[in-house]
């Protein structure tokens, strides 16, 4: 899959996607998407890279190994869950700022919670992918 | 005393995670723990009360100090703490002693739990952590198969009585109305209208009894033996083991006067102190010896407490406990101080020590005088009011059968106390260790509070005994006086009659040497050779279906799954379940649905016929974008992005898995083919009728609505799917990442670590 054109697209595109992605993740308490549809477009994006420039240099883009990312979301999403139990609030109660910002809407711990999923699906993903790529 | 447990615990985990020469420094921390729990019990008054921290703990974390928690608590800090300043002089120069004391810690924190705890539960998780703990004691030296064999056999039986309890307590619980221990004995008189209470008996002893090495579930005590001597000491003889018996005596005010209560108890108890006592006297492996009494000692204390209708035996029962503490751990700990000096347990071996190392054997000579019953000693006293109970109740039978199990204990006190220290030494045993004043230091100061206790009876009825009377709702007047001298009396001869029966047994036995083959032969009859028997033929069994269900081909695997989903359904047909199409209800259709079904149709054609594995996967990709589109149609964006990316990633991953393999050959014989089909239109009719019968079932709307009208209020935010995944069903959300990280992690362990033969564990 080394080819030229594959290889120069992908260059462009992997920023792209994963800016898209973020899109994504950050519209999703407005309109379709959300933390499960980002991930998985960002895992594509990897991924397309990974065919079209070889599996090593994609993880030397990552620089970390991506099952690493699994534990860094569940802890973001378990921590926005926590959170409220510290102002006295039960378990998993939404806390939210009261101004909303331009561009991304109200923040809150809703929002966290969802950046968490992100990073899980990213690390599971490419763990699994990576794994069955390089296995063969 | 909940905090207190759970600050013993921290400080030891912490402790273990230190580098090992950091870990030399602060050892000396670890006999501190049992020493300030000893402290605190001693001086707290009686009863502490019920707490559950304020609601810090959850509810089954409650505590309640009474006069029996605290005998037992007693028992369990201060030998803890002997056996803690002996594992110091025991473990020297070997590696890991910190780990023994973490592990001795966690156990102790355990058993203090277990006495402690008031709520039926909490007791219950401190039963089981007591096993577990016990676990990785026994299997501490973890290159010892036989060591580890023992610990999962140990590990099986009280792990299942413990099952078996937790039923009985939760049927107590339920029909009595109470959780706790503290409640339930104000019932007392109303208890006994209950119908369950022979079966919850029933229950509560098979779980004593597996925990407490009863006949026919002691056999795991011995194979116990193959733990470090501490351990041995701690667990197996002064504390884990009377778990069983503590358990029974805290259920005794309310269960003791149902019929049920004594004949168990006393049938248990009495087979069990005749065999332990007899098995006891063929052994020559000290620490087999020192087992197979302790388990002739509890079953001695179940013959007692099966007699708790009257009260007094109760409190007979509790003064055995602590003299049996006393001598039995003393007793260990001087087992293990000749093990590792001179090199062997083997009393055939063992002679002649007595003048190298006298200070272990006058501990010992103290510990076996306890044994005997010797006065003045508090074993004297113990004896005596066992023996009395029995004389004043008339029971002739269970005083000749104590008396015989009496004789068979003390001979064995005798074997392990006496034998290794007299007589001449043989040429072939050495001194290899030098004997450390912490080998019997320890030993020999349970001897001396044996003593002290027999000369001054006071002490023990006013700090350790005290309160017990009212857990056990015993009279006051009905408590024996714990007195050392009471006259000439039959008690008396029969006394000084079963230490001289003892003594002349011993000398019997110990002109006949080696006598454990004759036993050895009997040996196939034993119940642990019946039970690894049976084990292994459910294994066998197990290994058998196994192989036949799970043969390895993937489409077999499917075939039984769909088959047994078509047979329900066909049940449900049979039944008269049946739906078709409304198609007056139909909405209208537009030509790019009729588009999409018909590529949908092409491509599933496509995949099963044809024999290019990349065409079969591409139209399998096919597919999945054509529900995707079916998705979009009915305004179900959400789902329609995932299952585009999802369906995208699965391609991916299956030409990565499918690539390298050859083209599809026709492998399958015709017959299959054919029964491959016909399974697959019976399940597709079946699923389509499921489907139709969906579409003409009136949904409840109510949660829908709620969410529609909620999730901008409650949860700002206007996408209804993402706000569900979120925030009103976060919970769910948090579990499935979870699971999505474990998928993760397994498919990396299964690819990326291949084990090689060098690098498996031994």
């Amino acid at each position: 899959m080394n080819t030229i054109i594959l290889k120069e697209a992908s260059k462009v595109l992997l920023p792209l996607l994963l800016l898209f992605s973020i899109f994504i993740l950050l519209r999703g308490h407005y309109l379709p998407g959300g933390g499960f549809v980002g991930g998985l477009l960002a895992s594509i994006a990897f991924i397309l890279h990974a065919f079209s420039n070889g599996l090593a240099n994609t993880r030397k883009l990552l620089r970390i190994h991506p099952g690493f990312l699994m534990p860094f979301g569940l802890v973001i999403s378990i921590i926005s869950g926590v959170a409220p139990m510290l102002v006295g609030k039960p378990f998993m109660t939404g806390l939210w700022y009261s101004e909303k910002i331009d561009l991304i809407g109200s923040v809150g711990t809703a929002l966290f919670f969802d950046i968490g999923v992100y990073f899980v699906v990213i690390g599971a993903t490419l763990t699994i992918v990576f794994s069955i790529a390089e296995s063969s | 005393m909940g905090v207190l447990l759970i600050i013993f615990l921290a400080m030891g985990l912490f402790i273990a995670m230190l580098s090992p020469a950091i870990q030399k420094r602060f050892r000396w921390i670890f006999p501190l723990m049992p020493l300030a729990a000893l402290v605190y019990i001693l001086t707290a008054q009686t009863p502490v009360g019920s707490w559950s921290q304020g609601g810090l703990l959850p509810d089954f974390a409650s505590f309640y100090v009474d006069g029996l928690a605290r005998f037992f608590g007693v028992l369990i800090a201060g030998i803890g703490f002997l056996i803690f300043l002996y594992v110091s002089a025991y473990m020297k120069g070997k590696t890991y002693s910190t780990r023994l004391y973490l592990l001795l810690s966690i156990f102790m924190v355990s058993m203090l739990g277990l006495v402690t705890s008031d709520h039926m539960i909490g007791m219950f998780v401190f039963w089981e952590m007591t096993s577990i703990s016990s676990f990785f004691l026994i299997a501490f030296e973890t290159h010892q198969k036989e060591a580890v064999e023992s610990a999962k056999r140990a590990l099986l039986i009280t792990g299942s009585g413990g099952l078996i309890l937790l039923a009985g307590l939760l049927i107590l619980a339920e029909t009595s109305g109470t959780y706790y221990f503290s409640e339930l004995i104000l019932q007392n008189s109303e208890i006994l209208k209950n119908d369950w209470l022979g079966l919850v008996i029933l229950l509560i002893l098979l779980g004593a009894m597996t925990k407490s090495a009863q006949f026919p579930f002691h056999f795991w005590l011995p194979g116990a033996m193959k733990a470090p001597t501490p351990v041995s000491a701690y667990l197996h003889s002064a504390t884990m083991v009377k778990a069983g018996v503590y358990l029974l005596l805290r259920v005794s005010p309310v269960l003791a006067n149902h019929h049920w209560w004594m004949p168990l108890l006393t049938s248990v108890g009495g087979i069990t102190m005749i065999y332990g006592g007899i098995q006891s006297v063929f052994r020559n492996d000290l620490k087999s010896i020192l087992a197979y009494s302790t388990i002739a000692a509890l079953g001695a204390m179940f013959f007692f407490i099966g007699m708790g209708s009257h009260p007094a035996a109760l409190w007979v029962t509790v003064v055995f406990i602590l003299v049996h503490a006393c001598y039995k751990a003393a007793l260990f700990m001087i087992a293990g101080t000749l093990d590792i000096t001179c090199g062997t347990r083997n009393i055939q071996k063992l002679s002649g020590m007595g003048s190298y190392m006298p200070g272990v054997f006058i501990a010992a000579l103290m510990a076996v005088a306890v044994n005997l019953g010797l006065p003045p000693t508090f074993g004297f006293i113990a004896k005596d009011l066992m023996y009395e109970f029995l004389l004043d109740h008339r029971a002739l039978l269970g005083l000749s059968i104590f008396i015989a199990a009496k004789i068979l204990m003390m001979v064995a006190g005798l074997k392990a106390g006496i034998q290794p220290f007299i007589g001449v030494k043989p040429d072939e045993i050495a001194l290899k260790k030098e004997v450390k004043p912490l080998h019997w230091l320890p030993a020999l100061l349970l001897g001396l509070i044996g003593l002290l206790m027999g000369i001054l009876p006071g002490i023990a009825s006013q700090s350790f005994l005290s309160g017990i009377d009212q857990s056990l709702l015993i009279e006051v007047s009905q408590v024996p006086k714990l007195k050392l001298w009471h006259g000439f009396n039959i008690v008396f001869w029969l006394s000084i009659g079963s230490i001289l029966l003892g003594l002349m047994v011993f000398f019997g036995i110990k002109r006949l040497g080696d006598i454990e083959s004759i036993y050895l032969t009997l040996e196939k009859w034993s119940p642990e050779v019946v039970l690894t028997r049976t084990l292994s033929y459910i294994e066998d069994g197990c290994v058998t279906v196994s192989h036949r269900l799970q043969s390895g081909k993937l489409r077999e695997y499917v075939l039984i799954v769909v088959l047994f989903l078509s047979g329900l359904l066909v049940y449900k047909v049979y039944s008269g379940f049946w739906a078709l199409p409304d198609w007056r209800g139909l909405s209208d259709m537009s030509i790019y649905e009729v588009f999409t079904v018909f590529i949908l149709l092409g491509s599933v054609f496509f995949t099963l016929f044809s024999t290019s594995r990349l065409v079969a996967i591409a139209s399998l990709g096919i597919m999945g974008l054509c529900i995707c589109l079916i998705f979009v149609f009915y305004s179900a964006p959400d789902l329609a992005m995932t299952q585009f990316t999802i369906d995208t990633l699965t391609v991916i991953l299956f030409v990565l898995v499918l690539y390298r393999l050859p083209r599809f050959i026709p492998i399958n014989f015709q017959i299959h083919h054919i029964r491959d089909i016909m399974v697959s239109l019976l399940f597709g009719a079946l699923m389509g009728v499921l489907s139709f019968a969906v579409l003409s079932y009136e949904p409840n709307r109510e949660v829908s609505a709620f969410y529609a009208d909620n999730s901008y209020v409650l949860a700002k935010g206007k996408n209804i799917v993402n706000v569900i995944l979120v925030d009103f069903r976060g919970a769910d959300t948090i579990v499935e990442i979870i699971v999505l990280s474990i998928a993760a992690i397994g498919v990396f362990s299964l690819l990326k670590l291949h084990i090689q033969k060098s690098e498996k564990m031994e």
